[in-house]
């Protein structure tokens, strides 16, 4: 599903600009209230470039010597993330993140569990990467959290395709020893290669016509593991993460069936087909939802392709106005016209670098309201990225922070700290302050600030929030002294 | 010293005899026509602004392979010819030289049936455009 062109104004509650997992997310949460929602998209980007696992916070004293840290809930990591690193969006929204719960919850509820937590009050799963190293995560694409290296003692298969280079079974097995000895989990990996690829030309096949050719005929991977598996059976067998290009469900159901072991899929590396495979059911789960998803691109009238007369998006009546969409070559290879947006409040989830979110021209700047991108405490006005940069890959790397500052609310700074519209909300990669790599807090931080947004932005439209906690409120629902002055402002 | 004398005069009698002779009398080329006889044979073209806009957009690929997930032609050819629509943007864009070797793909392919894949793509590579104008490119490297 590419979503459809655009065909017409649009007027609606609320308006999500972008289509990952924290526009996705939005989305559900203001249509859940009942709002009108529609998502614009321009293309895929990072949601489906992700390795399967939805990471919310790491443990922080997880490292590569002691790999499962010091074993801390999902949700104190993410408190000692927010406490040590103020400028996190975990930091601005540290008095919501007891809600964090309920944001996996909902995640999880509205992919038909797809999407799998182990919950925030626990600690978090461990994961093994195509490298044989565990990662800490708080959840993921259920058929990679059903390898959960915590949920298993005794051995467990490491398959790999023998003639495709996907993944060296060997080298995963030696690597995933080393990491379950310092992990000192009570396990012993060994390599399992199966003949499955044998064919003329297919150890140049890409993952995804790895996973087609499973879809095809899964049984024939069974039988090719059959003959594969050791006398002395593995408790888990851990597979190449090509198990479908849709839903890997059927798969690992015909496997388990045929051999009478447990599957999963290892965590994906690059081209990853669970990515692609996870933004394809959140587009599913829009359009069962009733969301229509729109293909094109969102900008201000005022900007640079509009018209520089006009003022920046702005708030009349009920409504925030201002900004425009056109086509994006849509899929059906119509150029549209461009139309008016109109709608009750705007979530921003735009994407990083990957996702045009922040863009580099001349300065840092936040394509579509010109939006101040920070990088730490400071406002970029040009610099030199290189400034912002660690040689060292390992080393922090504060150009990665680069995005939007947000209050309690989700809403997006300027730079004298005041609001553009207090219609407006940002959620998602677009804020500043996190470096998934660095920082680890992937998708879940997407989750958990896409949720938050989607319901603020179903409130700014006038719509009911029962038993939803705003900014100025305790997690009970009572209110606080700060809560009239916040909505007054 | 002779020799550096010899030189000396061998190189006045080049710029003050023979070349303006060469200029009012010889078949001079100049300019595209010179750069095609002296490079066309090796498949350079030149390029003009249009074609530097559209290698511009295709300099945008990120090397992500979404695009190759939705290549519906991917498997046509033989891998060896044809590795799914980013080798376009990542490869044979790159110089008019590495045409001839995408030859069998730019002649077999259609390039309408890339607009899934251009509509994913996270930096705008238009995927579609870009394959036809790849195959224009050819046919000029050809001529």
């Amino acid at each position: 599903m590419i979503g459809v062109g655009v065909s017409k104004p649009i007027a609606v509650d609320v308006l999500v600009i972008g289509g990952g997992a924290a526009g996705a997310f939005a989305a559900l949460a203001a249509r859940e209230r009942g709002a009108t929602v529609a998502v614009v998209r321009r293309a895929w980007a990072a949601t489906a470039l992700s390795s399967g696992a939805a990471d919310v916070a790491p443990d922080p004293l997880s490292n590569a010597r002691t790999p499962l840290g010091g074993r801390m809930s999902v949700i104190e990591s993410a408190r000692h993330l927010a406490s040590r690193r103020p400028d996190h969006p975990y930091a601005a929204l540290q008095g919501r993140l007891a809600l964090l719960p309920a944001a996996l919850d909902f995640a999880s509820r509205q992919t038909g569990g797809r999407l799998s937590f182990a919950g925030a009050e626990r600690e978090n799963h461990a994961f093994l990467s195509p490298m044989g190293l565990p990662k800490l995560s708080a959840g993921g694409l259920d058929s990679i959290v059903a390898g959960d290296l915590l949920g298993v003692s005794g051995t467990i298969g490491a398959v790999g395709f023998d003639l495709h280079p996907i993944v060296d079974a060997r080298l995963l097995a030696a690597a995933a020893n080393e990491a379950a000895r310092r992990a000192g989990l009570p396990l012993r990996a060994v390599p399992i290669e199966c003949d499955f690829l044998r064919r003329s030309g297919d150890s140049l096949l890409r993952p995804h016509e790895i996973a087609a050719r499973i879809d095809d005929d899964p049984e024939r991977l069974v039988e090719s593991l059959r003959r594969a598996l050791p006398i002395d059976r593995p408790q888990r067998l851990l597979l190449p993460p090509v198990l479908s290009r849709r839903d890997p469900r059927p798969v690992l159901e015909a496997l388990e069936a045929g051999l009478g072991i447990p599957c999963a899929e290892l965590l994906a590396a690059g081209e990853s087909v669970p990515g692609v495979r996870l933004q394809q059911a959140l587009e599913a789960r829009l359009d069962e939802a009733g969301i229509e998803l729109i293909h094109g691109e969102v900008y201000a009238a005022s900007g640079a392709e509009g018209d520089a007369t006009e003022p920046r998006p702005h708030t009349v009546g009920d409504s925030m106005i201002g900004i425009r969409m056109r086509g994006a070559a849509p899929p059906n290879g119509v150029v549209a016209s461009d139309w008016p947006i109109e709608a009750g409040a705007v979530v921003l989830a735009t994407g990083k670098f990957i996702g045009g979110g922040i863009r580099r021209e001349g300065r840092l700047r936040e394509p579509i309201f010109d939006l101040p991108v920070w990088i730490g405490d400071q406002v970029d006005e040009g610099s030199w990225l290189g400034d912002r940069t660690a040689y060292e890959l390992r080393d922090p790397q504060p150009a990665l922070r680069a995005g939007l500052r947000i209050d309690e609310e989700l809403h997006p700074l300027l730079r004298d700290h005041r609001l553009l519209s207090p219609r407006l909300f940002a959620c998602g990669d677009v804020l500043a302050g996190n470096d998934p790599a660095e920082d680890g807090a992937g998708i879940g931080l997407a989750i958990f600030t896409g949720y938050l947004a989607g319901l603020e932005a179903a409130a700014a439209a006038g719509l009911s929030l029962a038993g939803f906690v705003t900014a100025g409120e305790s997690p009970s629902g009572e209110r606080t002294p700060d809560s009239d002055e916040a909505e007054g402002r | 010293m002779g020799y550096k004398l010899g030189g000396d005069l061998y190189l006045g009698y080049r710029a003050l005899v023979a070349q303006p002779l060469r200029w009012l009398f010889g078949r001079t080329l100049r300019g595209k026509q010179r750069f095609l006889d002296n490079y066309g044979p090796e498949g350079l073209v030149p390029t003009p602004e249009a074609d530097k806009l559209m290698l511009a957009s295709a300099g945008r690929c990120i090397s992500c392979g979404l695009c190759d997930q939705l290549d519906g032609q991917l498997g046509a050819l033989a891998r060896q010819a044809y590795d799914g629509v980013s080798l376009l943007p990542r490869q044979t864009a790159r110089s008019s030289v590495e045409l001839v070797h995408a030859r069998a793909a730019l002649d077999s392919l259609d390039p309408e049936r890339y607009r899934e894949a251009a509509a994913v793509c996270p930096t705008r590579v238009p995927l579609v455009e870009l394959a036809r104008w790849l195959r224009d490119r050819l046919d000029r490297a050809r001529s």
